[in-house]
């Protein structure tokens, strides 16, 4: 098949994608999930000794396909990790405080806002080889200076620590602004009918808030599943994500732009295929923020 | 809280304990950062306490190293670039969809936003596909030049989200009134857009500024022998030896950060004030 054929083929399954249900009242949602299905199916066609994936397969990485599976885990965790922690702390700035609300979002959200490599480099002081958490046992005499406490700094726990750090500060806007949007007097009916606090919060407030989870956990998730710099740089071997067997497939070891190419698209149509399919909670969450 | 209110969201004691746990919040996000600003003025290479005392040698070594200058240079150029661009592009875009009835919008502004759920790394690598030295498909030389595209594009929905809205927020009869006085569209849009977007179209540059000066992973497919100061920075993480040097580069770049970032929460919430009462 020509080169292009396969562009023009592509081309029409991400118009469709994008715009389908613009093209189509009724139908545009199918339209889309079908587009992205056929986008998909390349990479994930039976038999499995045939498809892409596999076939951009190389023995030094091991199977992309479960490299992939682990970036999803990891994504997952921190983005459920991320909105159990986010929430009572929005919960508490919607409803505990009452004085100057907003400068406290702003000092919560502001590190968000600010460079991340430097949030990296932040921990690295903490946990690295040479870090105070190291230097600490050093001088305590627990460790030998030559034999750092390496698991610290270089493993998939901190990928995960480091993007929570990274994300939890901004999805407390969303979950903020539907808590903030909760009406009080459906609360004190609650109240006043004999529910208990516990009751009304899980009667009430949190189904009325659970858009705003829900992006909240997306806004998480998302980026996170391609994410590059925290892994290459805390992650080490068992931290490795997908986003990082992309790039040694273009500057790094590996060095196949073709096999590289194929994952990007494999990455790229997973990402879009979440963004859009959930682009309601995302527009409730994103709205919200500008 | 007043006697007979009694409060619908948390007990006092429930209160109590949220309270602790945004305190020790606090602390687990400010702590990391402010332990490296600490140690950037320490007087050793060696990162524990107790602290040897203060210093800013790092600081004068940091200025005088040509590597950290120069990338800081080039990412001053490439962050001024962004602004511009991203913020001339994306007011052109938000009025096109806030005034003009175009068809598939909602389609338009998804690609626009397009680049916010794209993984940086694709983004980066597509580009090098894209500028490759070897046979380019642009012929644009992998570089400074190349970062700034980049930049543009990452920054592009950023700048339309904070513009859309306030473009989309002015009375049109402003408009209408202007140009049946006899105003071309330029000066409609010169002495009557213009004034009332000022707020947004200043934050729009700042925050364009800071996603490009803090960018990394795409400004890292793309350099060439000039690196921009994350990709310098970054690649001394990689190294991971020397962190001393490090440390004066990135307390600079947390503050001036900051500064540009609570700029530009301020100017967007006084231009919020300024377009209501425009209305």
């Amino acid at each position: 098949m020509p080169a292009w054929v396969l562009g023009v083929f592509f081309a029409a399954l991400v118009i469709g994608a994008v715009f389908g249900p613009q093209l189509s009242e009724r139908y545009g949602g199918w339209i889309r999930t079908g587009a992205f299905l056929l986008l998909l199916a390349p990479f994930l066609t039976i038999p499995a000794g045939n498809n892409l994936l596999r076939v951009a397969e190389l023995s030094s990485e091991g199977d992309f396909l479960r490299l992939f599976f682990r970036s999803v885990t990891m994504a997952t965790t921190s983005a459920i990790w991320a909105v159990i922690i986010a929430f009572p702390i929005a919960y508490f700035l919607a409803f505990g405080i009452k004085k100057s609300k907003y400068i406290w979002l702003l000092i919560v959200i502001a590190p968000f806002l600010t460079s991340y490599l430097l949030r990296i480099f932040a921990w690295k002081i903490i946990l690295g080889d040479q870090g105070l958490f190291n230097s600490a046992l050093f001088e305590l005499g627990l460790r030998d200076p030559d034999n750092p406490v390496s698991f610290l700094i270089y493993s998939q726990f901190t990928v995960i620590l480091v993007l929570l750090y990274a994300w939890v500060p901004f999805i407390i806007l969303p979950i903020f602004i539907a808590l903030e949007s909760v009406d009080r007097r459906l609360l004190e009916a609650a109240t006043d009918m004999g529910a208990s606090r516990l009751q009304a919060m899980r009667k009430i407030t949190l189904p009325l808030a659970a858009p705003g989870i829900v992006a909240a956990f997306l806004f998480v998730f998302i980026p996170s599943i391609g994410e590059y710099v925290t892994p290459s740089l805390v992650g080490g071997n068992n931290g490795y994500m997908f986003g990082q067997a992309i790039a040694s497939q273009f500057v790094g070891g590996a060095l196949n732009w073709q096999t590289g190419s194929v994952l990007s698209i494999f990455l790229l149509c997973v990402v879009l295929f979440l963004a859009l399919s959930t682009s309601r909670f995302l527009r409730a969450g994103g709205g919200a923020t500008t | 809280m007043s006697r007979g209110t009694t409060d619908v969201f948390m007990s006092r004691n429930g209160k109590r304990m949220l309270a602790l746990f945004f305190a020790g919040f606090l602390v687990f996000l400010y702590l990391p950062t402010i332990l490296l600003i600490i140690f950037s003025f320490n007087a050793s290479t060696v990162i524990a306490f107790p602290l040897t005392g203060f210093t800013t040698s790092f600081y004068s070594a940091a200025w005088q190293n040509p590597e950290i200058k120069g990338a800081l240079i080039a990412s001053l150029k490439v962050a001024a670039g962004t602004a511009v661009v991203a913020t001339a592009l994306a007011v052109l875009v938000s009025y096109a969809l806030a005034r003009k009835s175009l068809r598939f919008k909602a389609g338009v502004s998804a690609l626009l936003l397009l680049p916010l759920v794209v993984p940086t790394v694709v983004l980066g690598v597509s580009l090098l596909v894209l500028f490759r030295p070897s046979d380019p498909i642009i012929p644009i030389p992998l570089g400074l030049w190349a970062v700034l595209i980049g930049h543009i594009v990452i920054a592009l929905p950023f700048c339309v989200l904070l513009l859309l809205p306030r473009i989309a927020s002015i009375d049109k009869r402003l408009e209408e009134a202007a140009h049946d006085l006899g105003a071309s569209g330029l000066t409609t849009f010169r002495r009557v857009v213009l004034p009332l977007i000022l707020p947004a179209l200043l934050a729009s540059l700042i925050v364009a500024f800071v996603v490009s000066i803090d960018e990394v992973v795409v400004a890292s497919f793309l350099v060439q022998d000039q690196a921009t100061y994350p990709v310098y920075l970054y690649s001394g993480l990689r190294l991971s030896g020397q962190t001393s040097l490090l440390m004066p580069v990135a307390t600079v770049m947390i503050v001036a950060s900051t500064i540009l970032i609570l700029a530009a929460a301020l100017i967007s919430r006084y231009g919020e004030r300024r377009v209501g009462l425009a209305r």
